[in-house]
């Protein structure tokens, strides 16, 4: 029952206060979550330094929603109504719901064996069970699992129940609708792309398990994972903020950098680092791209020599040089290893071959021909070690292999009644041309 | 080879896998530089993603910042990859290219074959649900953690599979080690480390286990019936059994009361 009131109270709350800082209804939703998030990190750096409890982070930080939420609610009234968008064909949205369906099924019905180490939901265990928010080790500098523990603490549910029951429904259609804006944007709101697109995450997400190794991202395994709401939703949302930066309105700029930096340290170490790294490409490539603007003429002019294919021969030059350079160090790794396993081969041949040299193995039959009854080693002193040997009738066969082969058995081991019978019979016989320095009997004898 | 490059390399090693999805990435890369025409998404999309790409497998850098983590870091580095955008958008732009309907419908056949074939199936690393308990976990596994920690002094050595369900199920539990991260048992100490081995072993020597139990107060010790066979039974020990679910049994500690 509580997880019927939790889930569209999530959502309702995340579209709310998203509509505070975005025209666009569909953004909303994200926006809102990413707001959300970035509170709940705030909250949880103030209650980790205080020494402050879970149960009243949860209450304030979900009061402070539900103020958030009203005054956004009062602010979109006032607001004037925005221009309708072009109508999505139902076609569309029921494909896209029968994949995010078909995605959230496989997480909350099944088990996946690649969460074994679920990190998130232990921090959030050990809070819950505690209520303290500064016991556990990671700290909730990178809070993602404030969240499991939050709502834990909230609905009264096991944090297994929300982080691997919960999560699936609010991640994973988020993680959809974040790739859904990229797309938007990227392909300029062309719907067949966009769905195109889509099924192309889509497919991605059910068979690009490459490696255990990317078990903490897949989004089918590990749906409550800092790591994986950063690759599948913060990511997609980072390149369509790079997109609109230019558009979007001054003041809301810092406050959409601080939201989203917010965001990206709860998701953990990797995501602040990768948000980092990634808005650094952006400024860098943005930079670069406005002086170019700047310094080059208006028309590009197709003239030869100048480019190759439509593409500037200085950009192609470039990417061409950098792709060698890749290649060659490939290539060289790639012969370089190659020599490696040659010489291995090299040398593991002729350690057999010293081997078998040395070390000769033969098999011993009755009457020399018939059935297997023992084995011989030949070592390198040229001594016999015999392993059984055949019956008594065997004797014969077995005296004359001996002498042949020096006389001289260092050790015999006897293993089956047999063995045993043949031996007896070689002593019976008393034999001045061979020794027999050891035996040693097994089990069965 | 310098102890920086082979951490590198055997991050990538681990992080590839099959490899096909990384050069899906490389090629899609490729695609995207000659076919994306607009200045305002190479430089806001493709160009960061070379230099995502040049952050993640660029020996040089990589190999001074190597030793600055562990394997488990170094492998993660390659998660920042924006491997999901950059196939899906070069996807679209391929599809545009042949003409007429049919045509594309093959190319889109074509793709999507090409990356069902490139992964392994997310689906290969599922087990059967069970959601019958509401908490993904067996129910005797359930079962066994409940009888524990219903008991006083819930200190208990675990198989190997029952160590993250138990972290995850209860920190009330105490189960002598967490399974750490990526499967690294480094942070573990000594003692740990041989409770860890000796459970996930068939022939587990007992004696050990229960003087390690004993030492730091474990009063219960739960093994798999199916799977383990102690060196000396632990009855012998003044170890008796108190309870099965399913495959597991539990035993407690009597050597006080015996």
């Amino acid at each position: 029952m509580e997880l019927l009131i939790a889930v569209p109270l999530v959502y309702l709350l995340s579209y709310l206060i998203g509509r505070v800082y975005t025209e666009k209804k569909i953004l909303s939703v994200l926006m809102g979550f990413l707001i959300l998030t970035a509170c709940l990190e705030a909250g949880g750096i103030i209650f980790f330094l205080t020494g402050g409890r879970l149960s009243s982070l949860a209450g304030i930080w979900a009061s402070f929603s539900c103020f958030l939420a009203a005054v956004s609610l009062l602010l979109t009234r006032k607001r004037k109504r925005e221009e309708r968008e072009e109508k999505i064909p139902i076609f569309f949205i029921a494909l896209i719901c029968l994949m995010i369906l078909i995605q959230v099924s496989f997480s909350v019905f099944f088990t996946s064996t690649i969460e074994k180490y679920a990190k998130e939901i232990i921090w959030a265990v050990k809070s819950v069970e505690q209520d303290g928010v500064s016991i556990v080790g990671g700290g909730p500098v990178f809070g993602w699992w404030l969240w499991i523990a939050s709502l834990s603490q909230l609905t009264g549910l096991h944090p297994i129940m929300i982080g691997k029951g919960l999560m699936p429904w609010i991640v994973i259609p988020l993680s959809y609708l974040s790739y859904g804006i990229f797309a938007k944007e990227m392909f300029h709101n062309e719907k067949k792309n966009i769905l195109l697109f889509l099924c192309f995450i889509f497919l991605l997400h059910l068979f690009a398990f490459q490696s255990e190794a990317m078990g903490g991202i897949c989004l089918l395994a590990v749906p409550y994972g800092g790591k994986v709401a950063y690759v599948h939703m913060i990511l997609p949302y980072l390149f369509y903020m790079a997109f609109t930066f230019g558009k979007t309105e001054r003041r809301q700029k810092w406050v959409l950098l601080l939201i989203v930096a917010g965001a990206c340290m709860s998701t953990g170490i990797l995501g602040l680092a990768g948000a980092a790294l990634t808005g650094t490409g952006f400024l860098i490539f943005h930079w670069a791209n406005y002086w170019q603007q700047r310094n080059e003429e208006e028309e590009v002019e197709m003239k030869l020599g100048k480019n190759i294919m439509g593409i500037d021969r200085k950009k192609l030059f470039a990417f061409l040089a950098v792709f060698v350079l890749f290649m060659g160090g490939t290539v060289f790794a790639i012969l370089k290893l190659n020599v490696k396993i040659n010489t291995l081969y090299h040398a593991a041949r002729d350690l057999e071959a010293n081997f078998s040299s040395q070390v000769q193995l033969y098999e011993l039959r009755q009457g020399g021909e018939g059935e297997l009854t023992g084995y011989a080693m030949r070592l390198t002193d040229g001594t016999l070690v015999l392993i059984n040997g055949g019956d008594q009738s065997n004797e014969k066969y077995l005296h004359d292999f001996i002498v042949e082969r020096g006389g001289r058995v260092v050790c015999w081991y006897i293993t089956d009644k047999k063995g045993g019978d043949v031996y007896d019979a070689m002593m019976k016989a008393e034999y001045e041309d061979i020794t027999i320095e050891e035996v040693v009997y097994g089990e069965g004898r | 080879m310098n102890p920086s490059i082979q951490l590198v390399k055997t991050a990538y090693n681990q992080y590839s896998g099959t490899g096909k999805i990384l050069a899906l990435f490389f090629l899609s890369l490729f695609v995207l530089f000659f076919m994306e025409n607009e200045k305002e998404k190479r430089s806001m999309f493709l160009y960061p993603s070379f230099l995502l790409l040049l952050f993640a497998l660029e020996p040089v850098w990589k190999g001074l910042f190597a030793q600055m983590g562990n394997l488990a870091f170094n492998r993660k580095v390659y998660f920042l990859l924006p491997v999901f955008l950059v196939i899906g958008v070069a996807g679209v732009y391929v599809i545009k290219v042949p003409k007429g309907k049919w045509a594309k419908a093959g190319a889109l056949v074509m793709l999507a074959g090409l990356i069902a074939i490139s992964g392994k199936g997310v689906w290969s690393q599922y087990s059967l649900s069970y959601w019958e308990n509401g908490m993904k976990m067996p129910l005797e596994q359930r079962e066994v953690m409940d009888w524990i920690l219903a008991h006083e002094n819930p200190k208990a050595l675990l198989p190997e599979e029952l160590i993250p369900i138990s972290n995850q199920y209860s920190s009330k539990l105490h189960t002598f080690y967490e399974i750490q991260e990526d499967g690294e048992m480094g942070k573990l100490g000594e003692e740990q480390r041989k409770v860890y081995y000796q459970m996930s072993i068939q022939h587990m020597d007992s004696k050990l286990l229960v003087e390690i139990a004993r030492k730091y107060g474990y009063s219960y010790i739960v093994l798999k019936e199916e799977y383990h066979f102690p060196k000396t039974p632990l009855s012998l020990l003044k170890f008796e059994k108190v309870a099965t679910y399913g495959t597991y049994s539990i035993y407690e500690d009597r050597e006080e009361t015996l």
